[in-house]
């Protein structure tokens, strides 16, 4: 038995269609600027952050720029129910992400100058 | 074997379709073209109707071919390619155009899926326009409206070129069809369109390219 599309659906698998050709196209240098713009994370202290969310421990990583702490992300990795398993993981994901796995980089607490007025 | 006949017959009574018209040709006549006993073409079909059926069955999936093509590559020939595929395949089955009304009268059950193949037809070429138009080639001052109107024209200089060429006995060959489908399109186009035209569709706009184009 053949089934008709509806002709509105039809529009848009079409529309889709050229959608996905329009994505074609030659590169541009602009394209590669995330190398430029993400440049900083190389120089970051990476903390790792664990939460209890929804039921499971949440594993959040902190990349901060040693230099200036203000400059900053938070992404958040995995999630673990176990806890004692989370922290593990977090902890080897952070060896993994930071530049220095000694940990040597260090944040300073006055660099963040923080006016409490 | 019996599929090597059948496909005999089918042949034999699309060519008589094409010749005399639907209405005009009798078993008798098809079982003569393809080299069978009338009792024969009768236990592979059991009437006329069953004939028609099958051929309708047969250039029902030849359109869903062409239509499945759709931008396979993206640029102007890719219009061409459709183009092409469409005269041979209506150039090949012209009684379906020139009894139009007469198969929509005798055989109800077949006219929703050519329905179909056309609205199909003409959302395509509207898609292909709006492609067009976000890739440059076609002007953008030309708003849905004119798009649609330009779709609409394209498609009925496609799809009735041939019913026109019969009703006013003209020339019916491939490249007088190409370049009639794409004279409207050509006032529209950018200049980076016209230097794809000329690049790709005029070099072949001459070239016949027969009655063996898939």
């Amino acid at each position: 038995m053949k089934c008709q599309l509806d002709p509105s659906a039809y529009q848009a698998m079409l529309r889709f269609l050229n959608s996905l050709h329009l994505t074609d196209g030659v590169g541009q240098v602009r394209d590669l600027g995330f190398f430029r713009e993400d440049a900083w994370l190389a120089d970051t202290a990476v903390i790792e952050h664990l939460e209890r969310r929804r039921g499971a421990w949440e594993i959040c990583l902190l990349f901060a720029h040693y230099r200036q702490p203000l400059r900053f992300i938070a992404r958040r990795i995995a999630s673990h129910a176990c806890p004692r398993k989370a922290a593990l993981a977090a902890m080897l994901m952070r060896r993994l992400a930071a530049k220095d796995q000694r940990g040597t980089l260090a944040l300073r607490i006055e660099d963040l100058r923080i006016d409490l007025n | 074997m019996p599929q090597q006949t059948k496909q005999r017959i089918l042949h034999a009574a699309i060519r008589l379709f094409n010749e005399k018209g639907l209405a005009n040709v009798r078993l008798q006549q098809i079982a003569d073209d393809s080299g069978i006993s009338v009792g024969n073409l009768a236990y592979h079909f059991p009437n006329k109707d069953a004939i028609v059926g099958a051929v309708y069955e047969r250039m029902d999936e030849a359109f869903s071919a062409i239509l499945s093509e759709y931008l396979a590559v993206p640029g102007l020939q890719d219009l061409d390619r459709l183009l092409a595929r469409l005269y041979y395949f209506f150039a090949g089955h012209r009684f379906y155009l020139i009894d139009l009304i007469e198969v929509r009268r005798s055989f109800p059950a077949i006219e929703p899926h050519w329905q179909a193949h056309f609205r199909k037809l003409e959302a395509q070429l509207r898609m292909r326009l709006d492609f067009y138009q976000q890739k440059g080639l076609l002007q953008p001052a030309l708003d849905a409206e004119a798009l649609d109107s330009l779709a609409q024209t394209l498609w009925m200089r496609a799809v009735l070129f041939l019913h026109r060429a019969a009703a006013l006995h003209e020339p019916d060959h491939f490249p007088r069809f190409r370049r009639q489908v794409w004279q409207p399109l050509l006032p529209w186009l950018t200049p980076q369109g016209r230097d794809a035209y000329q690049r790709d569709i005029l070099p072949v706009m001459d070239e016949d390219l027969g009655a063996g184009t898939p």
